[in-house]
């Protein structure tokens, strides 16, 4: 059923486009190129010890997992909401609609991912895709979070309207506060210090570093996954609480 | 009940009942929100309540009852996209629902995708559904708008849609709201049809109508549902006439009394009434063809004798037949001081199934001013599709 409702998701994000699914291999293209020329070329962003096209390497490994989290999340925290019609007819358990969204954000991004890694095996000597299997863990944990958030957020989004701007604003932040632009080196030492609680960084330096720079320190990510077991207790809890009022509230 | 007979019910509701949430507006979802977390109630108003009913495998029951009643509610609550608020839907084997119209399909796209739509929600396989959908696609019978966007389509088309894939999946049991009325009338006789051989075929049916003949015909129970509780449940006949001779009173009670008020406080005046020999005064029920004697005791002030009038009318008034003693000639079976009584019997009404009232007058002696009316309520049970009032007598050559 998750299947089926995740391939009618992507049936209607890409309704309409005449490309269709070419937009999930094409998207990244534009946006790695863009990411080159504005940070490569005009930010001169660096990181210490890498070149141009090194900074350009690291921030594009972090930011397609982080793409997918937050796309899983934003697109999630809606699906009950924007499904109201369905759920109102048609007997279905509201989590396997947010699991759908969830499932669909990360296989568009990590297939971005893997055009993103390809493009840059093939004109930087920055990356190591022999290492790819060992994000895996990191991968599935970083998308259990985006499911536990995005049922919590889901539900209460059915009670509370205006949760979309909050989420929006909340996700730019967490991104922003994790080393995706930058390098935990870069901040003072209380910060670095702090890096250590947050699950996101833990996770991306779980998928970025060891096709970086083969630094295999985060392919078990703990907080990453403390986190996310934290997560998917909360939403199971809240789902079993919410789960027969909510379509009575859609 | 034998074992046998519990693994046959196909769907068991005990003390089922639902409250929506009284307002939707933000602070009031914000607090209910806060109430559910701390498992405290928050503001509902009722809208089913307090039903019962068991389905077993083959069996067939309509649901009626006026708008805004609770079916529709019931249906959701039993095929599972509401949840119970007390009480308990036990259900076995699979669920087909078409409730309202276009359930689960969606607009933007074209009839041939909400095909697929439809019965992979249902539970289809993407290979059932390649397999199948020239067959669905026949029954729709929709033509060129297979291919357009559903919201090009008219509502009977989106029921053809939606019929159609429902006729393929052939689940244990059907649901359906009101679907029938909305098809043109080929469709309709072709879903009957269907509907038919799957209940011959051992299928199970959850009919919402307002047509008493498709329920008659379809439905071998019937519930009635009235504000949100079941107001009669059994033997189809006997809760759809129930129901059409409730809806018949209450349109003759719109039109009003048709007794002029200056006949209150008459001289003549009916004291008592029997039917059958019992002064029960609440509505008679008869069998199909059974006959019926009234009696009747008019109190006379001055001694002179007056007449009695007796008429039947279907309970939305329409009369069927009357007549008064002067017509016939007829005198008191019963003279005492200030009283009279007059006897009347009729053998084998013909009257049809369904509600009825007896009227009962006292006029004066000369037959010209009605003093008195008394009306008791006759329902005649039976199973018929035959249209009217009265069965006129025929043969067919």
């Amino acid at each position: 059923m998750i299947a089926y409702l995740a391939r009618q998701d992507l049936a209607q994000r890409f309704s309409g486009n005449s490309l269709g699914l070419s937009w999930a291999l094409l998207a990244p293209v534009l946006q790695l190129a863009l990411f080159a020329f504005v940070f490569g070329m005009i930010f001169q962003a660096r990181i210490p010890g890498l070149d141009a096209a090194g900074y350009v390497a690291y921030l594009s490994l972090g930011m397609w997992p982080w793409l997918a989290f937050s796309d899983a999340v934003a697109r999630g925290s809606t699906a009950l909401t924007d499904n109201s019609g369905l759920l109102a007819k048609v007997a279905i358990e509201p989590w396997q609609l947010v699991a759908a969204r969830v499932l669909t954000a990360f296989m568009l991004q990590g297939a971005g991912f893997v055009v993103v890694l390809v493009l840059l095996w093939a004109f930087t000597p920055h990356v190591e895709p022999i290492y790819l299997p060992l994000t895996l863990l990191a991968w599935v944990i970083l998308a259990a979070i985006a499911f536990g958030a995005a049922i919590c957020l889901s539900i209460v989004h059915v009670f509370f309207r205006d949760l979309q701007q909050i989420v929006q604003y909340g996700l730019t932040a967490i991104m922003f506060l994790t080393p995706i632009l930058y390098s935990a080196e870069m901040g003072p030492p209380a910060i670095r210090e702090l890096q250590r609680f947050n699950p996101f960084a833990d996770l991306v330096a779980g998928i970025r570093d060891p096709l970086m720079s083969a630094d295999l320190s985060h392919i078990l990510p703990l907080t990453g996954l403390a986190f996310a077991i934290a997560t998917l207790l909360l939403a199971g809890g809240m789902y079993r609480r919410f789960r027969r009022h909510i379509v009575d509230f859609l | 009940m034998s074992e046998e007979s519990i693994r046959d019910t196909l769907l068991e509701v005990t003390g089922l009942g639902k409250a929506y949430p009284r307002s939707s507006d933000g602070a009031a979802r914000m607090r209910a929100m806060g109430a559910i977390l701390a498992h405290r109630p928050y503001a509902t108003h009722p809208c089913i309540a307090d039903i019962s009913f068991a389905v077993k495998r083959g069996e067939s029951l309509g649901v009626i009852g006026e708008n805004g009643a609770g079916k529709s509610t019931l249906l959701k609550l039993i095929c599972g996209v509401l949840s119970p608020t007390v009480g308990r839907v036990a259900r076995t084997g699979s669920v087909g629902a078409l409730l309202e119209l276009g359930a689960g399909f969606d607009v933007e796209r074209s009839g041939r995708d909400n095909i697929s739509l439809s019965a992979g929600l249902m539970g289809w396989s993407a290979v059932q559904i390649r397999e199948r959908s020239e067959e669905i696609i026949g029954f729709a019978d929709i033509g060129r708008y297979l291919d357009e966007p559903v919201k090009h389509y008219s509502s009977g088309m989106v029921v053809r849609l939606g019929f159609a894939v429902i006729a393929a999946v052939k689940p244990d049991l059907l649901i359906t709201d009101e679907v029938l009325a909305v098809g043109d009338e080929s469709f309709q006789k072709k879903c009957i049809r269907w509907i038919e051989g799957y209940l011959d075929g051992g299928g199970t049916l959850l009919l919402v109508s307002h047509s008493m003949y498709h329920v008659q015909k379809l439905c071998k129970h019937a519930l009635w549902i009235k504000d949100g509780r079941a107001q009669a449940y059994g033997d189809v006949f006997d809760v759809t006439q129930d129901y059409l001779a409730y809806h018949e009173r209450k349109s003759a009670s719109q039109i009003g009394p048709d007794i002029e008020p200056s006949y209150a406080g008459a001289d003549y005046r009916i004291t008592r009434v029997w039917l059958d020999d019992s002064e029960d005064a609440t509505p008679r029920v008869l069998k199909r063809g059974a006959g019926l004697a009234v009696e009747i005791e008019i109190y006379t002030p001055d001694n002179r004798v007056p007449q009695f009038g007796v008429g039947v009318l279907r309970a939305d008034g329409t009369p069927v037949y009357g007549t008064v003693t002067d017509i016939s000639g007829i005198q008191p079976s019963l003279v005492e001081a200030k009283h009279v009584r007059y006897r009347l019997r009729f053998d084998d009404l013909p009257l049809l199934p369904g509600g009825y009232v007896l009227k009962l007058h006292a006029t004066d002696p000369e037959g010209l001013r009605l003093f008195d009316t008394v009306e008791r309520g006759l329902i005649v049970r039976g199973e018929s599709r035959e249209f009217g009032l009265v069965r006129l007598a025929h043969r067919w050559d």
